[in-house]
């Protein structure tokens, strides 16, 4: 008996004809999170087997496969030839003394096997009450079932759990974005969520030293950190943003710092963006969260993107429902750590709602906008994140 | 760099290395192991606890822990009480007598609070008044991590016996070992705590002094160290480097004392005659802390501007400034251009006048400019 962990892919990828290309592109997923461990890789009919690896590392190896986009779920299995003594003796190692009810479920690909599914199910069950006298047999309410697949390449595999993991689709393979990361509960989850459509995710974090500290740029990069278990490496751009502040504040009305601002970054990350071939920028805005993620709001800060599209996958999302991503992907207890980020610094008492575009614009003509982005962008640090 | 933080803590003096270097790596065996090197090393443990205490002049035990924060924890938690007596701790104290004191008091016992004075020390007036015959176990700073405010440990020790006789009186003297003048026997505290990295030994060394006759419950039980007070492997290394570092620096006390003094006063006149508008909040008798609540500006942002000349400051106990608040905003009663501008200067002895006119240079350029870009 063999050990080996089973890979079921979502298939709704596959539909399409780019199987191949969606199918590179994950084993490539998969591959890379396991970098840290040795085993052999091979496909079979619409899942891929990992095998040949030290069974101490089997717990890890299925957390990493957990957080890879694309995959359905894994099986930890036991893999034998295809013969029926063998197969009922390897189900019994998948029971003990504990008393509990079992089905036995026989999947037969390989029709040269000439008994039937149900027939093997009853025997193998009966084996296993026989063994185990305190087990029971009940076929659609169990605490257990174990699967029998026997494969049509002369092996069987026997497994008891199917491990949900991240689905989606892998990375990559829906392109590149740009996300805004601040440090906050909400950033971390929609680039999370976008990586989980098969972006792949590049960070952009503006910095205000010394209004912000390095603490708080050590927590967005821990934050991507946490991203990249899912969504593979991340280049984390971050962007010296202390002097258009600084500038906003001096020049225009208080209760305009915030949309300037947040107009200044989006233009930044938009030609950041291009720049490194990323096609889309995506940002944690959800509507009516704050005074700057109203609808008027968004339509004077998104003015000033001109070539990409914004993607804003938690705009209908409750708090709480980021909150729950948030904590699913571990990255809660992090977004809480209370350091200053840029958006509180200068957060005026009374900041414009409903900004109204005109006005905006009156106002930032007082700044040399050119020169201050091309200053910031000039002076960006990279920071390579892998998981 | 210019170092201002060693409230927060202080670099190893070279005795220290040494000693960490014969106790792990050349004598490095088990005190509590049987054969003669072991023994040797046990001897050497007991005569560096003889050596704190001399330095004290305690007349009782000294159990070596891991911090500081350990011996607080074990002087609240270890006391007998009942959960009918009531137990006092200053409003100042730092986190690690804090956060267990109000653990203590969401677990039914009767906790109180003492108010503090405006420059951090303890209001005796409104202290007094919580006191009754029923108190187990008093707590109050020696010297105040913040602003560096002394208090009286002897008056204290006086007010809480003429009313409870059998209540413990604990004092955290970490901020105090070899700032101010420590002795135990004349004050007559129950329970001393002190760190060894405040003051030029490592860090994971710290104790707690009983008072003869003293009796309390050990925090951390295993195989019966330090007599059962205190189970672990002894870190001998590293407590005899604080004994020998403590040796050092009892000697030159005078010397070093007046050397902060000098530094403190140097730094408080350029705040009163050239800086008027921001507040000093420690006392004069701080031996090594000038708190100031600057004017308009916030803390933390003055720390990360000072940072770019290579001076660095704290805005507070380091202990407490990850929760991003300082607990003396509230309690010290600054208006609100004030109560986010605390900032906490620390001097040691080997800084220099030069230093503190170029941090004040460079103290008011940033200010000057952070005002002009204060939150509206």
């Amino acid at each position: 008996m063999e050990k080996v962990i089973l890979i079921r892919f979502s298939e709704i990828f596959l539909k399409g004809g780019n199987r191949k290309f969606f199918e590179k592109r994950l084993i490539d997923n998969i591959k890379e999170s396991l970098k840290d461990f040795e085993y052999k890789f091979s496909q079979s009919q619409n899942r891929y087997v990992i095998s040949d690896y030290d069974e101490d590392s089997e717990g890890e190896i299925i957390e990493k496969l957990k957080k890879v986009f694309g995959i359905h779920s894994v099986s930890a299995a036991a893999k034998v030839k295809t013969d029926f003594e063998t197969i009922r003796k390897t189900a019994l190692t998948f029971f003990d003394d504990t008393p509990l009810s079992f089905r036995v479920t026989v999947r037969r690909a390989d029709k040269r096997v000439d008994i039937p599914s149900p027939v093997m199910a009853g025997e193998i069950g009966g084996d296993i009450l026989e063994a185990y006298p305190g087990t029971k047999v009940n076929l659609s309410k169990f605490d257990k079932e174990l699967y029998v697949d026997i494969r049509e390449n002369g092996f069987t595999y026997l497994f008891t759990d199917k491990i949900a993991c991240a689905g989606g689709m892998p990375v990559g393979t829906a392109g590149k974005a740009l996300c805004l990361l601040s440090g906050g509960i909400d950033s971390p989850v929609a680039a999370y969520m976008m990586a989980k459509r098969g972006l792949q995710i590049d960070a952009v974090h503006f910095h205000s030293m010394p209004y912000t500290s390095e603490q708080a740029k050590e927590k967005v990069i821990n934050l991507a950190k946490i991203v990249s278990g899912y969504a593979g490496r991340i280049k984390l751009y971050v962007v010296p943003f202390t002097e258009i502040q600084e500038s906003i504040h001096k020049f225009c009305p208080p209760e305009y710092m915030i949309t300037i601002m947040r107009r200044f970054m989006m233009r930044i990350s938009e030609r950041l963006a291009l720049k490194i071939n990323a096609g889309a920028i995506v940002t944690g805005e959800s509507l009516g969260q704050v005074a700057s993620q109203t609808m008027q709001s968004m339509t004077v800060t998104n003015k000033v993107v001109e070539h990409l599209p914004v993607f804003r996958p938690l705009v209908g999302f409750d708090k709480e429902e980021i909150i729950a991503v948030s904590k699913k992907i571990d990255a809660f207890d992090t977004s809480i750590l209370p350091y200053q980020d840029c958006c509180t610094i200068f957060l005026p008492k009374n900041p414009v709602i409903r900004p109204k575009p005109e006005l905006i614009e009156r106002a930032e003509k007082t700044l040399d906008i050119e020169k201050l982005i091309s200053d910031a962008l000039n002076n960006v640090e990279i920071i390579d994140l892998n998981p | 760099m210019i170092y201002f933080d060693n409230a927060a803590t202080t670099p190893l003096d070279e005795i220290a290395i040494d000693a960490l270097r014969k106790y792990g790596v050349e004598n490095f065996y088990n005190p509590s192991a049987l054969y003669k090197e072991a023994l040797e090393n046990s001897r050497v443990l007991n005569a560096a606890r003889e050596n704190v205490l001399k330095i004290l002049h305690g007349n009782g035990d000294f159990v070596f822990t891991a911090s500081g924060t350990e011996a607080d924890n074990m002087a609240i938690y270890g006391a007998k009480k009942t959960k009918k007596s009531r137990i006092i701790v200053s409003a100042g104290e730092h986190s690690a007598m804090l956060n267990p004191a109000t653990d203590l008091l969401n677990k039914g016992y009767d906790v109180k609070f003492a108010p503090l004075n405006s420059d951090g020390s303890l209001n005796f007036d409104e202290f007094k008044k919580l006191l009754n015959p029923d108190v187990s176990f008093v707590s109050v700073m020696h010297v105040n991590n913040e602003t560096g405010a002394v208090n009286d440990l002897s008056r204290l020790v006086k007010t809480v016996k003429s009313v409870a006789p059998d209540a413990l009186v604990h004092s955290d003297g970490v901020q105090a070992l070899m700032k101010v003048r420590v002795n135990l026997i004349n004050t007559g505290v129950d329970l001393y705590s002190v760190s060894a990295h405040k003051v030029h030994a490592p860090r994971g060394v710290g104790g707690l002094y009983i008072k003869k006759g003293v009796r309390i419950n050990p925090l951390i039980l295993g195989g019966g160290q330090e007599k059962g007070m205190r189970s672990a492997t002894e870190n001998l290394a590293g407590i005899v480097a604080f004994s020998e570092v403590l040796t050092k620096y009892d000697k030159n006390f005078a010397r070093d004392a007046e050397t902060r003094k000098e530094l403190l006063s140097c730094l408080r006149n350029a705040f009163i005659n050239e800086m008027p508008e921001h507040v000093v909040l420690s006392p004069e008798n701080s031996p090594h802390i000038l708190m100031v609540a600057l004017k308009g500006v916030r803390g933390e942002v003055v720390l990360h501007a000072l940072e770019e000349y290579g001076i660095l400051i704290g805005v507070g106990s380091a202990c407490s400034s990850k929760k991003g608040i300082n607990k003396f905003q509230s309690l010290l009663n600054l208006d609100d251009e004030h109560k986010e501008g605390i900032i906490r200067i620390s001097v040691s002895e080997t800084n220099t006048l030069a230093e503190c006119a170029f941090f004040i240079e460079k103290l008011k350029e940033c200010t000057a400019k952070l005002t002009e870009y204060k939150r509206i």
